[in-house]
């Protein structure tokens, strides 16, 4: 079953199948407008969570690779996964989209 | 195994050409910094590398007969990813060329730290790598064959125990002998598809003119890698046409993303090398750490853990300091004060050069007794493995502010001195995160201010007020720090930390580490401090102090109620907060306040207090890390708001029946 990586319980096991992003605009919106209209521009580029999945690819987190949660931090908090015998803490909203196959 | 205990000991090696340059490279937490200080003791010299707040640590040390200069480069997850930390490192070696780099990476998780070794491997300089913590790995029952590691890879391998000095003199005996024989390591190569592009592309770059190796470029354009582009497309946009088509060929193949194919292909890689070497003689048992996991990061106990941690190391700070304060302000100061009097006699000038010296001293009286427990007991929590804890607790509550949950950590600080906490901000990843958690720490009491709150508020209504006028402010910075998030351009970045295992802390390091940032935390703050003491006495002699708080008064008194004399109050505060209540002491000539003050003007003055501006030694660190407009905006924005929720709350304090 393919599930995001939050919906799995502590101590489960899975297979990552994916890596999802679709960011929203940044330039949209009250706060968006007001930063269009200061001239602020990206600081940056590539689109939002880009970055995030060159540092999740770099951590071993591909697709194919084992992943378990260890625990999630209360109130919405991030994941601690183990992969590849090392343990990282991971965004919840980051790992929303970490798609995987239990 | 057989380990050495290290003989080196640096000397200083002056401004002599060194015989061989090392640099350390290596991702977060794997005990770089302790090998760094293993090597170079305190003859390090830190600063930042050009253009950035990104600590460039350099040192020297003479081993067998060979000056040696050491780099430590900031700690990476990978050479693909565009952090500064990254960028610069990177570039250092490509452009640099340093002799040897030297890869330390985490015995434990040798395979994760692989990936990051094989990118290295493809900068193409001589390279060493060193398994650190072979204590751990042997605990977790991990045995790795060096032979076979040394023979996938065609690099010498050399294993330590860093935090015990373990194996670190062999690094440079490996170094030496690397740079006399030279260097055959094997070549990485990726799969058929990737090889057959990474070929067309190394033709089509010809004799491109950078420092990077050929083969390098071809993989970074492949992995669209943005600095790369821009360097090769100003040079020949053509190459960036055949790129594109490649990487488009290349993800239909296989459906995926460039960047997740090579990746994917570099982790197989390193997986491989990693089952030729690994051997798990034991199954993993939770550990004590494990299971002090289990309190450390409970939903409940983990709070409060943190609560009695954090309170233990303030009470710790302020005890010891305290004493330590106390003592040296008695009798130093004194002394210092009759001294100087008895040789310069009482005139302007004289006074106005005490007053420099008085900063002087109240520098170090702030630096030696609480700054340096502070530095030592943080370093502590950071050395064990704690303070990520703390990050995975709080991150949920700091995504209020925008940022993530490793910003708590410059906050905590700030309860005991804003400068040190905001230069604790730069372990933020990014500029934007940066810039919040320097706002929102600045805002956060510091021990001066609580000296304030504490005698009027504290004094005069109980410490429930004071708790109730913190949690205001925290609320107001993170108002504040929401707002900022949502104006500063550039996404929120998510947290994405390594949950270090829990190590006994090397103390040696510890202690580098304290003296140098002690250090640093002088520099920057001592010209700005002495400065404004200077200034503020000439203001005060030439009678121009009286004049400023006359043209204050419209605000403080008309719209906050307070007496007159607070404009001089607040500037005096800028030196350092708690001056504030001295000098209002010295004024009155009584330290029972309420004979001078109402129930409404003395909250007002602390919610001022605690607003109104960064401290001289702030606003030296603001300008450091942020440069001179941010600081500008960040201290205006901070002196509206003290005028503007100080007159609010004077207000509302009266309709409550407070006057």
């Amino acid at each position: 079953m393919r599930v995001p990586l939050t919906s799995l319980s502590e101590g489960q096991e899975a297979v990552v199948v994916e890596i999802t992003f679709g960011g929203p605009s940044s330039s949209t919106g009250f706060w968006g407008g007001f930063r269009r209209r200061l001239g602020w521009g990206w600081r940056g580029k590539g689109g939002p969570g880009c970055g995030a999945v060159k540092r999740l690819a770099d951590l071993g987190i591909l697709p194919g690779a084992k992943i378990k949660v260890v625990r999630k931090a209360p109130l919405g908090g991030p994941i601690e996964v183990e992969v590849h015998g090392s343990r990282f803490m991971i965004g919840r909203g980051l790992a929303s989209k970490i798609i995987v196959e239990t | 195994m057989k380990y050495a205990s290290i003989p080196a000991r640096g000397i200083r090696g002056g401004h002599a050409e060194p015989d061989l340059r090392i640099a350390l490279a290596g991702q977060a937490n794997v005990g770089k910094s302790v090998i760094f200080n293993q090597l170079t003791g305190l003859h390090q010299h830190i600063a930042n590398w050009p253009g950035t707040t990104v600590d460039k640590a350099e040192g020297t040390l003479y081993y067998k007969g060979l000056i040696m200069k050491v780099i430590d480069l900031p700690g990476i997850y990978s050479l693909t990813h565009l952090s500064i930390e990254e960028k610069i490192s990177r570039s250092y070696i490509a452009r640099e060329r340093p002799d040897v780099v030297v890869n330390v990476v985490d015995a434990t998780a040798l395979e994760r730290h692989l990936i990051f070794t094989l990118q290295l491997l493809e900068l193409e300089r001589p390279l060493i790598l060193v398994l650190n913590m072979m204590d751990l790995a042997e605990k977790y029952g991990i045995e790795i064959d060096v032979d076979v590691l040394r023979e996938e890879l065609g690099v010498p391998v050399v294993t330590t125990i860093a935090t015990r000095g373990r194996g670190v003199a062999q690094i440079l005996d490996a170094a030496i002998e690397l740079h006399r024989t030279g260097y055959s390591p094997k070549k990485i190569r990726y799969g058929k598809e990737v090889e057959e592009r990474v070929e067309r592309l190394e033709a089509a770059l010809g004799e491109i003119d950078l420092p990077y190796p050929r083969r390098w470029i071809a993989l970074k354009l492949l992995e669209k890698d943005e600095e790369i582009w821009g360097l090769v497309g100003e040079k020949n946009p053509r190459v960036i046409e055949l790129a594109s088509e490649l990487i488009t060929e290349l993800e239909s193949i296989h459906g995926h993303d460039s960047l997740i194919i090579i990746a994917n292909e570099r982790a197989c890689i390193a997986s491989q090398i990693a089952r030729r070497c690994i051997r798990i003689v034991k199954p993993r048992k939770p550990t004590l750490g494990d299971r002090f996991d289990e309190i450390a990061t409970h939903p409940i106990l983990g709070y409060i853990l943190a609560a009695i941690i954090f309170a233990g190391l303030f009470s710790i700070v302020f005890g010891v300091g305290g004493i330590i304060a106390e003592l040296s302000e008695e009798y130093l100061s004194e002394i210092m004060r009759d001294a100087w009097v008895r040789i310069l006699g009482i005139n302007p000038i004289s006074e106005v050069g005490w007053s420099a010296i008085e900063s002087i001293l109240f520098l170090l009286g702030l630096a030696i007794p609480y700054i340096l427990p502070l530095y030592f007991l943080t370093f502590l929590l950071e050395n064990w493995g704690y303070l990520a804890r703390v990050s995975f607790l709080m991150d949920s509550l700091m995504h209020k502010a925008g940022v993530h949950g490793k910003a708590v950590i410059p906050m905590l600080l700030g309860f005991g001195c804003n400068v040190p906490a905001c230069l604790a901000a730069r372990i933020m990843d990014t500029w934007r995160e940066r810039i919040i958690t320097i706002l929102m720490t600045t805002l956060v009491p510091c021990s001066a201010v609580t000296v304030v709150v504490m005698g009027l508020v504290g004094r005069y209504f109980g410490v429930s007020w004071v708790i109730g006028l913190y949690l205001l402010t925290l609320l107001i910075a993170f108002i504040l720090g929401s707002i900022a998030s949502r104006i500063l351009p550039g996404v929120p970045v998510e947290l994405i930390m390594e949950m270090p295992s829990y190590k006994v802390p090397s103390i040696k390091t510890i202690l580098t580490m304290t003296w140098i940032r002690l250090r640093e935390y002088l520099e920057i703050a001592a010209p700005l401090i002495i400065a404004m003491g200077a200034l503020v006495k000439v203001l005060e002699i030439s009678g121009l102090l009286d004049l400023i708080s006359s043209t204050l008064s419209p605000i403080t008194s008309s719209w906050l109620g307070l007496p007159k004399e607070t404009g001089v109050l607040l500037i005096f505060g800028i030196l350092r907060k708690e001056l504030i209540l001295t000098t209002l002491a010295a004024l009155l000539g009584t330290i029972d306040f309420s004979q001078a003050l109402t129930p409404n003007q003395m909250i007002t003055l602390s919610i001022v207090t605690i607003l109104y501006i960064p401290c001289a030694a702030t606003i030296s660190v603001l300008l450091k890390e942020t440069g001179t407009k941010t600081t500008l905006v960040i201290t205006l924005a901070e002196i509206s708001l003290a005028i503007l929720i100080g007159g609010i709350a004077s207000k509302l304090l009266l309709t409550i029946g407070i006057s």
